[in-house]
């Protein structure tokens, strides 16, 4: 087995180095704005998902050896270009489980901390899961694999991956050069992804390459008209790490629970976060149109007479 | 992650945290403004300032909105941290209501956010639960064709 470093463990330092600098910025210039508690959460689901990987490892590293082993087509070797092709491939894989990460409750229930502070800054990027083992997550990376690229480089540069993805948690910067936005994910096309307004709801997926999102119709950009709001369609209560990393899991258990028949069962899994059978809480297909329900209505009206008090 | 790594970093976390409270204050309570604009951030298809009677708290820290149109039911908002959380209670037979020493406190069916408390005068605490009780009323009246 190759002997890699684990990139995200020795960037942890410089990690939080730039969530001081970002602060202190922050502070100074009003572009960038923390609060104590939710700073507080965003770091605690961090090292929390540190424990839980360290945890799964073995699991995973043994299985994806295994499918290494058995199944794979070619043997790539371990040459820089392989770690290339490994990055490229690794981020379409990532695009795909970050997706059903959106679309498939399952999925979504372990995603979702990510998205569960209302604040966008450097320390969000942290907020990471504690759960990420039990979704089927993996399987999208298996045919990486089984093309024949050794399972610890795919982990390297999954390493890498998520080191590039720190930085575009912020607000502090506006927009990258346009070559730059185009090619790359960026500060401004994470904004979007983070955003809870319906306008932005289920875009920008990407890792590093904005080509995913472009290609496959997820592309939302930035609106200078529309300001980003960050967090939950119906966010989280509570700073209570536990309650945080928990909280779909026990819904979705409940849901399971409560359901009548084997079919709501699976599709309480398997559909997108909202999903009921009866159509009685809302998916962000559901937010989304109608809002643009809303948004005809606006355009079609008459305008009104001006209320002279406003 | 060796035990003196763990607990370094836990001590780092407290650090950045306790910073992050000195530099951005958070001193903003929730008034009758905030509250509006959040219910319709949250509620975008109810008509607010027609149809509602805002009640918040004397700590600035909570708020019940009561919504009288179309769509009956109250609207309980939280202050956490420098934001705002709203949950819109369309079936009032699902939450229980108790008069505390200090005001009311709604139980709600929700992990992230089961109770909420708000510090209200005696008229205020009244008004708001007779408010909530009439709802209750009207969601449990079986509909006639």
């Amino acid at each position: 087995m190759l002997d890699l470093p684990e990139p995200t463990q020795l960037a942890v330092p410089a990690f939080t180095i730039l969530i001081l600098a970002e602060m202190i910025i922050g502070w100074k210039n009003g572009r960038a704005r923390y609060e104590g508690k939710d700073t507080m959460t965003s770091m605690l689901m961090g090292l929390g998902s540190t424990v839980a990987g360290a945890l799964s490892a073995a699991f995973f590293i043994g299985f994806s050896y295994w499918v290494w082993q058995n199944f794979a087509i070619f043997d790539m070797g371990t040459a820089l270009w392989v770690f290339a092709l490994a990055f490229v491939l690794d981020d379409f894989a990532y695009y795909w489980i970050h997706r059903m990460g959106h679309r498939m409750r399952w999925m979504w229930a372990a995603h979702v901390i990510h998205h569960s502070s209302q604040h966008y800054n450097l320390s969000t990027a942290l907020r990471q899961t504690w759960t990420g083992a039990f979704t089927p997550g993996i399987l999208f990376k298996l045919p990486i694999f089984i093309l024949g690229i050794e399972p610890a480089i795919v982990f390297f540069v999954a390493g890498i991956n998520l080191i590039y993805q720190f930085w575009i948690h912020t607000e502090a910067i506006d927009k990258m050069p346009r070559w730059f936005e185009y090619l790359f994910n960026t500060p401004s096309h994470h904004r979007v992804h983070h955003a809870n307004n319906p306008r932005y709801l289920d875009a920008n997926y990407a890792g590093v390459f904005m080509a995913w999102d472009r290609l496959f119709g997820s592309f939302i950009p930035e609106e200078k008209e529309e300001a980003c709001r960050y967090g939950l369609v119906t966010d989280l209560g509570t700073f209570n790490p536990l309650r945080v990393a928990f909280h779909e899991w026990l819904g979705i258990f409940k849901d399971i629970w409560s359901a009548k028949r084997w079919k709501d069962r699976a599709l309480f899994l398997l559909s997108p976060p909202g999903w009921t059978p009866d159509g009685s809480r809302m998916t962000s297909d559901m937010i989304r149109t109608a809002w643009l329900e809303r948004e005809a209505g606006k355009k079609s009206a008459k305008p009104e007479a001006i209320n002279p008090a406003e | 992650m060796p035990l003196f790594q763990f607990i370094g970093s836990i001590i780092a976390v407290a650090i950045v945290a306790w910073i992050a409270s000195r530099l951005f204050h958070n001193p903003n309570k929730l008034t009758v403004d905030r509250v509006i604009r959040n219910t319709a951030r949250y509620c975008p298809h109810l008509n607010l300032e027609a149809n509602s009677e805002v009640f918040i708290s004397e700590a600035g820290d909570s708020a019940a909105v009561v919504l009288l149109g179309d769509h009956k039911g109250i609207a309980l908002l939280t202050a956490l941290g420098d934001r705002v959380v709203v949950r819109e209670i369309t079936e009032t037979t699902k939450v229980k209501t108790m008069k505390t020493k200090t005001g009311v406190a709604f139980d709600i069916d929700d992990f992230t956010q089961p109770k909420i408390e708000m510090q209200l005068q005696e008229d205020a605490c009244n008004s708001l639960l007779n408010a909530f009780q009439r709802l209750t009323k009207s969601h449990s009246e079986p509909v006639h064709a």
